[in-house]
């Protein structure tokens, strides 16, 4: 069954007295998209920002963030599962979605001291997103987005406050995506994943960290496949269903959200029927904790693809360190069955060429696109306005250059998306 | 090197590597019973002492399952804390 995509591309976000789109503009009433969220008692203040491409403007402290996209036919919703979301399947039918713009939910995060008692964690002095200047290379820098930033007084538990911010993204990317339901969109795409003859067939495969080892198996700190986000077997998933969001989260400071319904599946999709056919999604859960628990994943996703034909896939990892296990084990698996691989990752520090760049670089690894260290020349041009800061008036002030390194990413981009600078080799 | 992740250390060039249980608990399974558990620990650590004294000229991967291992040890160690 074909998805259709109706794009209401936004050009521009504007408060003013009324929440609508028109013509590429969407205005949005400030006070309204509050009160969304003011029924939820954990979240003491809350206050929305608008930052547009070429604003002298820092988002800080960004959680989650997201394309608001409506269902407008049938019992699915977009974004299934998380939040305590229906979990009817998506991936039919039509879907609006609110095109070039996003929301993002910013805070600040409590950690748990070696006594129990919380604290408001440091922020990550790399992980803001620039609106202009040299280091302006996120794709959230290239779009309109709508912050929320949200507080509290009270002592909270990660988890607790976690899904107040995913339910608060959810009810205000909800409203947004409301305003086109009536409307005729502007265009329809439709994405029709029928298999042509003759051509070859990719997959793709997506690692994605399981929070579980952390946080418990019904934790909300992550990444979900429906919303489940614990360790899984490997989960296929129709494109189109990726693409109404069924994989959605963040895990860490790792976002996936917004990248895994505009980037690779997009990208295929719209390429399906042209040079190969577009399968289906292998979604990998990573962070087992043994080798053989890892080794089993990587061959049971090695089994789907071959079950559906593929003689070609691409995958990417979102979180380095033990997470790469998974990930050359599924390259491993599926290059000695004949399936060819592109790896897209990034590289770790290679400490001055004295390391490997990758973590395990095993022989059947012969196709990598590097998407760089996630450093960033720097400096970053002071600016005029900070999203996300909370009080901390130091991250407006000019900000040094990043040297990408475990841990220490300005831009996550295992997926390619940013405009960061490259080398073509 | 004792390790949950042999493919790591193997690929990065470890000459000697043990392959332990999982991340959170690399040399001992609390999932298990004492004994059972003790066995696992046991096991492994004389591994770890086969692999010391066996030479090698590559990055060399060595199995607890592989290590002989006489049940009475661990009898004899639950002797020696009662005395």
């Amino acid at each position: 069954m074909p998805l259709e995509l109706a794009n209401f591309k936004v050009d521009k976000v504007v408060f003013g007295s009324t929440t609508a789109w028109k013509d590429g503009i969407l205005e949005i009433d400030g006070d309204e998209i509050m009160e969304l969220v003011a029924a939820d008692p954990y979240i003491e203040n809350v206050n929305v920002e608008i930052a547009s491409p070429g604003d002298s403007t820092r988002i800080v402290n960004d959680r989650d963030v997201l394309e608001p996209k409506l269902k407008v036919d049938g019992p699915a919703v977009a974004y299934p599962g998380i939040t305590g979301r229906p979990v009817n399947t998506v991936g039919q039918g039509r879907t609006h979605r609110l095109a070039g713009m996003t929301v993002i939910s910013c805070a600040e995060f409590p950690e748990v001291r070696v006594d129990g008692s919380r604290t408001w964690g440091e922020t990550p002095p790399h992980q803001f997103v620039d609106m202009s200047g040299p280091c302006a290379i996120s794709p959230y820098s290239a779009l309109s987005n709508v912050c929320i930033e949200m507080s509290t007084e009270r002592e909270i538990d990660a988890d607790t406050w976690n899904r107040s911010l995913q339910a608060a993204l959810f009810k205000i990317s909800d409203r947004l995506a409301e305003t086109t339901r009536d409307l005729t969109p502007p265009e329809v795409e439709v994405i029709d994943l029928t298999p042509k003859p003759d051509l070859p067939g990719f997959v793709f495969i997506p690692m994605l960290a399981s929070p579980e080892h952390r946080f418990g198996a019904t934790s909300s700190m992550g990444t979900g496949v429906y919303g489940i986000t614990k360790l899984t077997q490997p989960w296929f998933l129709d494109p189109t269903e990726m693409l109404d969001g069924a994989v959605a989260g963040t895990y860490g400071g790792s976002h996936v959200t917004w990248p895994l319904t505009n980037s690779i599946v997009l990208h295929m999709a719209r390429n399906h029927g042209k040079e190969f056919n577009f399968l289906g999604c292998i979604v990998v859960r990573t962070n087992w904790e043994s080798q053989s628990d890892k080794q089993l994943m990587a061959n049971r996703a090695t089994q789907l693809a071959q079950t559906v034909g593929a003689s070609g896939a691409i995958v990417t990892t979102n979180v380095r360190g033990q997470r790469f296990a998974e990930t050359v084990l599924t390259v491993q698996a599926c290059e000695r069955v004949g399936i060819k691989v592109v790896l897209l990752t990034e590289e770790e520090d290679d400490e001055n060429a004295t390391a490997s760049p990758i973590l395990i670089p095993v022989p059947e690894l012969v196709a990598v696109v590097s998407n760089g260290t996630g450093s960033a020349s720097g400096p970053f041009p002071a600016v005029e306005k900070v999203i996300g800061g909370f009080g901390d008036e130091s991250w407006a002030a000019e900000r040094e250059p990043i040297h990408g390194r475990y841990g220490v990413s300005h831009t996550s981009d295992v997926y390619g998306f940013t405009k960061q600078s490259r080398v073509d080799y | 090197m004792m390790t949950a992740i042999p493919v790591i250390p193997l690929t990065v060039g470890a000459n000697r590597v043990i392959r332990g249980v999982r991340v959170p608990h690399v040399v001992g399974d609390p999932s298990l019973s004492v004994e059972k558990d003790r066995e696992t620990a046991m096991r492994i650590v004389l591994t770890a002492l086969r692999a010391l004294q066996t030479p090698v000229d590559e990055p060399t991967l060595f199995e607890p399952a592989e290590t002989p291992f006489d049940p009475s040890l661990i009898l004899a160690k639950e002797a020696t804390r009662a005395a």
